[in-house]
């Protein structure tokens, strides 16, 4: 457990297991763990002049590795699996991975 | 260098869940720390703002002007066709009532707060737990941006959707995504709405959600909308789903935008657990947003008043454990909890329907004056006009 930011991914569930529902839909939508090897070294970010600071993507990550400042919105890239679960719960469309 | 804290209860967050858990904990007699990362208590605002009244008196909220905007009658829902389904305030159970200021609402519980003698620090967000013996003693959090640590008896989650402490405390918080919104809303003004009702649009305008209109008065209103997270497959589809609603709108398409909120519903049914030795979880954090209206303020504010008490309870008896926090745990599920889940259930289904299906029981319902609005009392009167509608709601009836 590292304390300054809380548990590491070792602490919670898997994130499918998390979110209830295998994530069918599109293609583009992918299953968190499949997601795992494939897309880790992408970069996620959160386009300044696009975010509201509205913490929706904080309260849906299911690996709680997002975190938002009062106008800043940083991601645990070593966490995050890039399942794209907050993106799409960004109302606004301010998340990329790529 | 920030110096070390201690308290007796400790509350993370300032929004209205945690200013009455707060306030009710030092009204009890406990010394009380609050912090709140953000540099202002309600702002910016992430709210339709629109709540119900009959609660406040329960909690000890006293309406004031400066923080409702307008006393509605009821609410009108617009099925996809638009027929209307008018709801006046009685036969509602008083789900609606005022529309408000969140941000002057929100800093009016604070100042409550204050003056049952609760300390309060912004500017401070809690970073993470601090663990000892395998109990939560308290969190590490950063002031201005610099580390130190805050120690308590008690630690109330009271974070808000973004929530990140419950999970820190190990407390299954995730929801799945048919259980939470994605919302979008613009505060308009120059706008042509009747003051007298909060509106929702129902059916593909808005999958697994709706569009709310609620009237600030003056040609001022909010306008957005929610969005089930498991319907949506791209990027900002709230956002896409909102301007077209609003571009078919011609009351709507002359509003001009002055402000923009976002954010996070949960529209779940009710945690299993939300209270841990340490550690007890209100509001949001605890995932009491009613799941078919959306609307977490009432359940927050009523489920952080017996959370304050019984916080100040285990501190006097020195009893901060799991065990003793299920008198908060048991207390607020008599309140609500039943009420979550139903009303969970009734999303469920309503997740489900066609487009057509909500004009037939609109249409149905238009004209007949309900007695008592239940989902009984709908469905029976549904089932009088389509009875072929309401066989998939047999499990209600
Ligand atoms: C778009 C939208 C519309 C809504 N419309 C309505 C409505 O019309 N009616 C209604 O009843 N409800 C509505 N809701 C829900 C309602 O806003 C919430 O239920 C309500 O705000 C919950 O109060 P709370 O005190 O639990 O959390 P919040 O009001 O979210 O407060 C949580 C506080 O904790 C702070 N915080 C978070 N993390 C930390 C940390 N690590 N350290 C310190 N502080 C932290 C936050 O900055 C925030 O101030 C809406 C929600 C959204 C997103
Ligand atoms: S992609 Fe988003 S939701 Fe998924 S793990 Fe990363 S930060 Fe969390
Ligand atoms: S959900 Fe989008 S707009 Fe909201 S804080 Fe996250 S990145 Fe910003």
């Amino acid at each position: 457990m590292n304390r300054e930011t809380g548990p590491d991914a070792s602490d919670l569930p898997d994130p499918e297991a998390a979110s209830g529902e295998p994530l069918s839909g599109r293609a583009s939508v992918r299953r968190p763990e499949r997601a795992l090897p494939s897309k880790k070294h992408l970069h996620i970010e959160s386009s300044g002049q696009l975010c509201i600071y509205c913490g929706a993507c904080v309260g849906v990550c299911p690996l709680n590795c997002v975190y938002l400042d009062e106008t800043r919105i940083t991601f645990d890239e070593k966490i995050c699996t890039r399942c794209e679960i907050c993106v799409r719960a960004c109302p606004v469309g301010a998340i990329a991975i790529d | 260098m920030v110096e070390n804290l201690t308290t007796d209860v400790l509350v993370v967050g300032a929004g209205p869940a945690g200013s009455m858990a707060a306030k009710w904990a030092a009204k009890s007699g406990a010394r009380v720390l609050m912090i709140e990362k953000r540099q202002e208590i309600g702002s910016p605002v992430r709210c339709g703002e629109g709540m119900s009244k009959d609660w406040l008196k329960e909690v000890g909220i006293v309406p004031s002007n400066r923080w409702i905007n307008v006393e509605v009658e009821g609410a009108r829902i617009f099925s996809p066709s638009e027929k209307v389904l008018e709801i006046n305030e009685k036969h509602a159970g008083n789900e609606v009532g005022y529309v408000v200021e969140r941000d002057a609402f929100d800093k009016q519980l604070a100042i409550d707060a204050g003056n049952a003698g609760v300390d309060v620090l912004l500017k401070t967000a809690a970073t993470g737990v601090i663990r000892e013996n395998g109990k939560i003693v308290g969190v590490h959090a950063k002031r201005f941006g610099e580390p130190f640590t805050i120690r308590a008896p008690v630690t109330i989650g009271a974070d808000g959707f973004e929530s990140q402490f419950g999970r820190w405390a190990g407390l299954p918080t995730n929801l799945a995504l048919k259980d939470m919104d994605s919302c979008l809303q613009y505060r308009m003004t120059n706008v042509d709405c009747d003051v007298r009702y909060c509106d929702f649009y129902l059916g593909s305008v808005a999958p697994g959600g709706y569009v709310w209109i609620f009237p600030k008065g003056e040609g001022l209103a909010n306008v957005g909308i929610g969005v089930q997270l498991s319907q949506i497959h791209g990027t900002a589809e709230p956002r896409k789903y909102l301007d077209a609603w609003i571009a078919n709108h011609p009351a709507y398409s002359k509003g001009k935008t002055i402000d923009v909120v976002g954010g996070g519903v949960s529209i779940a049914p009710p945690l299993k657990q939300t209270v841990t030795d340490g550690v007890m979880l209100v509001g949001d954090a605890a995932r009491m947003i009613d799941p078919l209206t959306g609307g977490g303020i009432a359940n927050g504010c009523i489920a952080g008043k017996i959370c304050g008490e019984v916080a100040a309870e285990a501190v006097r008896e020195k009893t901060p454990t799991k065990e003793f926090f299920q008198k908060y745990e048991k207390g607020w599920r008599a309140r609500f909890e039943e009420k979550l889940y139903r009303n969970w259930l009734a999303k469920e289904k309503l997740c489900t329907l066609s487009d057509a299906t909500f004009d037939k029981v609109v249409d149905a319902l238009e004209g007949v004056k309900l007695q008592k609005l239940s989902v009984h009392n709908i469905l029976k009167a549904v089932h009088e006009k389509y009875p072929e509608v309401t066989r998939e709601f047999e499990t209600f009836l």
